[in-house]
């Protein structure tokens, strides 16, 4: 009787670690669900908003200008960032304070859609591809405006 | 059947490879004398045991020698010392600033091999979510023994493991044989 316990709570404890690990390099080469607090994206993602991203496209270094990326925060390597990509290496950036700022090999530099309030690559320069994370591309809350990313935001 | 076998054993490697760590050979001559000591012969280049379940607290001493990507080239993994951790004041050999102090979240990385390494000293203070990895181990088929004495780092964790060459050389093998090992440059 506690070998057929033991031999079935193995197997319970077996098949956890196995999907375990399938969740695990899902949410880490696939894609992920992430909920986006703060003000720094509005109006194109509003606090608490819940998100899709993919990892494919950051991965195989494919992420281009204009898409809203998660990063890793510079400044605390526990935090994510949400944000929208404004340059890439080689580009240049005009300031407000009418200085133009070149981005150097490996960097992108970031933005939030909400300038009044975000805290940004204004704030700390540009940042290294490295930390980036995955690409959001669904919007799934709140429900009526699920759908793609819009780019409500075009300059 | 195999389809069934593949579809539990890939996912299981994976997780365990980016949770608990993976064997990395290290290239360059960066970390001369810690690392790669004869760097000349290609064949004996060291390999080294990437920790990845300590980069999951982000707390790391100065001393640790820790597995990054590299600021200037995201395909690439560079292996550096932590010289100076946020807060810090460091002063530069060769930096546009002599004295840098170290911002928030960042850490000031260094090769032990000043005139061969590409460090902080060229693209500044990093930041520390660039870390995948802190190299716990060194795992050298020749000369383990003689090797062991050079591998005096600050850090506790890359003490000499107690176990016979023996034993390591055969299980080192294993290892190697198993796992599939990545380059990273120093």
């Amino acid at each position: 009787m506690w070998l057929k316990f033991f031999s079935r709570s193995l197997g319970v404890v077996v098949s956890v670690v196995q999907y375990g690990c399938i969740a695990h390099c899902t949410l880490e080469y696939v894609g992920d669900i992430v909920v986006c607090k703060g003000p720094s994206m509005e109006p194109t993602i509003q606090s608490k908003d819940i998100c899709v991203t993919e990892h494919i496209s950051v991965r195989r270094r494919q992420v281009q200008k204009r898409d809203v990326v998660i990063s890793r925060s510079p400044t605390n390597p526990r935090e994510f960032i949400c944000k929208r990509v404004i340059a890439m290496e080689g580009d240049r950036v005009h300031l407000e304070d009418n200085t133009v700022k070149y981005i150097p090999k490996g960097h992108v530099w970031l933005e939030g859609d909400n300038h009044d309030n975000s805290t940004d690559s204004h704030n700390y320069g540009p940042i290294p591809y490295g930390l980036l994370r995955s690409r959001v591309i669904y919007k799934i809350w709140p429900i009526n405006q699920l759908g793609p990313l819009g780019f409500q935001n075009d300059r | 059947m195999w389809v069934r076998v593949v579809a539990i054993t890939v996912p299981v490697t994976v997780t365990l490879l980016d949770t608990v760590g993976c064997v990395a050979k290290v290239e360059g001559k960066s970390m001369q004398p810690a690392l790669n000591p004869e760097s000349a012969k290609a064949h004996e280049r060291d390999y080294v045991f990437l920790n990845k379940w300590a980069v999951i607290s982000c707390r790391y001493k100065r001393g640790d020698v820790v597995s990054l990507l590299s600021p200037s080239n995201p395909d690439q993994k560079i292996i550096k010392r932590i010289v100076g951790l946020e807060g810090d004041v460091v002063r530069s050999l060769g930096y546009k600033d002599s004295e840098v102090l170290i911002p928030k979240g960042h850490c000031w990385v260094e090769g032990d091999h000043h005139r061969q390494s590409m460090d902080s000293n060229f693209f500044g203070p990093v930041a520390m979510g660039m870390i995948v990895a802190k190299a716990s181990h060194i795992l050298t088929k020749n000369k383990i023994i003689s090797r062991r004495q050079r591998l005096i780092f600050e850090d506790t964790s890359l003490e000499p493991r107690s176990c016979s060459r023996e034993m390591f050389d055969a299980s080192l093998q294993l290892v190697l044989s198993l796992v599939f090992d990545t380059c990273i440059n120093s």
